[in-house]
């Protein structure tokens, strides 16, 4: 391979993720301005919400941790909460695992903090077998690079003006359309739509007994329903 | 200060997670099987987490506002039809908007 070529396949993948991340990163402007709104309700200073958006980076889960507190749980159970809500980052840290097998261990350690869920979407959709390792190594960083910084540049916009925007403008809605959004663009099979409504039963049904931990349980039973249809349709 | 030992908190657990399957070397070993199955975590996850900000208030169950629901089916919809994810606002908050004044 000349060096040209690697070049060449390196500004690929960053050009290819700006590409492919640009439509996910979008919505979360909104998103990141809803969380950023809840966090200055909750009297959380903004260095403070900005620090905590920057290390957890996790909106959905921010959302449960700043609700929390305010509905005055405490230290802990705030935490708890958030954790069990990102609970479903098990399941996509075995897809990042099995992506990621090639790169030394101490970097797939680093390169695991920015996996959200818009990134496990991306990916899965993006990388085949004919994507080398440095390629998806480039590609992961440039649409992390790209998600993060949109999250944390929007999130003090929405603390600052967050709550004064008419009530009818509907922050709280960019989080379920976004994710409607990639829901409608996940489902391609008889077997996602399976699994997605069977998701979507399970944490609904199972929420008011199981509370944070509904989630997890309705992605296992999810994902074990629609197996189920694939093993059948082979 | 209290805020940021939770935010920080929160954090190291939900890094642990991320983590969890490198550490654990499960990733590394899925097999044929197991990589199908991974294609299903996507809309299972999604789906839930929109059923939950629809049907659910903290733990609770509640009726969903009309606007609300007829928003999301909006925006899922359009994104499926056009394949394009910015969709989901242009269309999805205009349906929220008008249906909020109408209902």
């Amino acid at each position: 391979m000349t060096a040209v070529s690697v070049v060449d396949r390196r500004v690929g993948a960053a050009g290819q993720a700006v590409r492919d991340v640009a439509p996910l990163a979008l919505p979360i402007a909104p998103f990141a301005m809803a969380v950023g709104a809840a966090t200055a309700a909750a009297d959380i200073s903004l260095v403070a919400g900005w620090l905590g958006a920057a290390i957890l980076l996790a909106g959905s889960a921010q959302l449960v941790l700043t609700e929390t507190l305010v509905s005055g749980g405490g230290l802990f159970a705030a935490a708890g909460a958030a954790i069990l809500v990102n609970a479903r980052f098990a399941m996509y840290s075995a897809g990042f695992a099995h992506w990621f097998a090639e790169v030394p261990r101490w970097k797939r350690l680093l390169l695991a903090i920015p996996l959200v869920d818009q990134q496990f979407l991306l990916l899965q959709r993006t990388f085949t077998a004919d994507h080398d390792v440095s390629w998806r190594v480039r590609y992961y960083v440039t649409a992390s690079a790209v998600l993060v910084g949109a999250y944390l540049s929007f999130f003090p916009v929405g603390y600052l003006v967050g709550n004064i925007l008419p009530s009818g403008v509907g922050l709280e809605m960019a989080g379920p359309l976004a994710f409607a959004g990639m829901l409608g663009s996940a489902v391609r099979r008889r077997a996602d739509a399976v699994a997605a409504i069977g998701g979507a039963i399970v944490v609904v049904l199972a929420s008011p007994v199981l509370a944070g931990l509904a989630l997890p349980v309705a992605a296992v039973v999810g994902v074990a329903v629609g197996a189920r249809l694939i093993g059948e349709e082979g | 200060m209290s805020a940021l030992l939770v935010f920080a908190l929160a954090a190291g657990g939900t890094y642990l997670i991320r983590i969890s399957m490198v550490v654990s070397g499960v990733g590394e070993r899925l097999d044929s099987t197991w990589t199908a199955r991974l294609s299903l975590i996507a809309p299972t996850m999604l789906s839930a987490i929109v059923a939950s900000s629809l049907f659910l208030d903290r733990t609770d169950l509640i009726l969903p506002a009309a606007a609300d629901v007829v928003a999301v089916i909006a925006a899922a919809l359009a994104v499926r039809r056009s394949g394009s994810l910015a969709v989901a606002f242009v269309v999805g908050f205009p349906v929220y908007w008008s249906l909020g004044l109408v209902l």
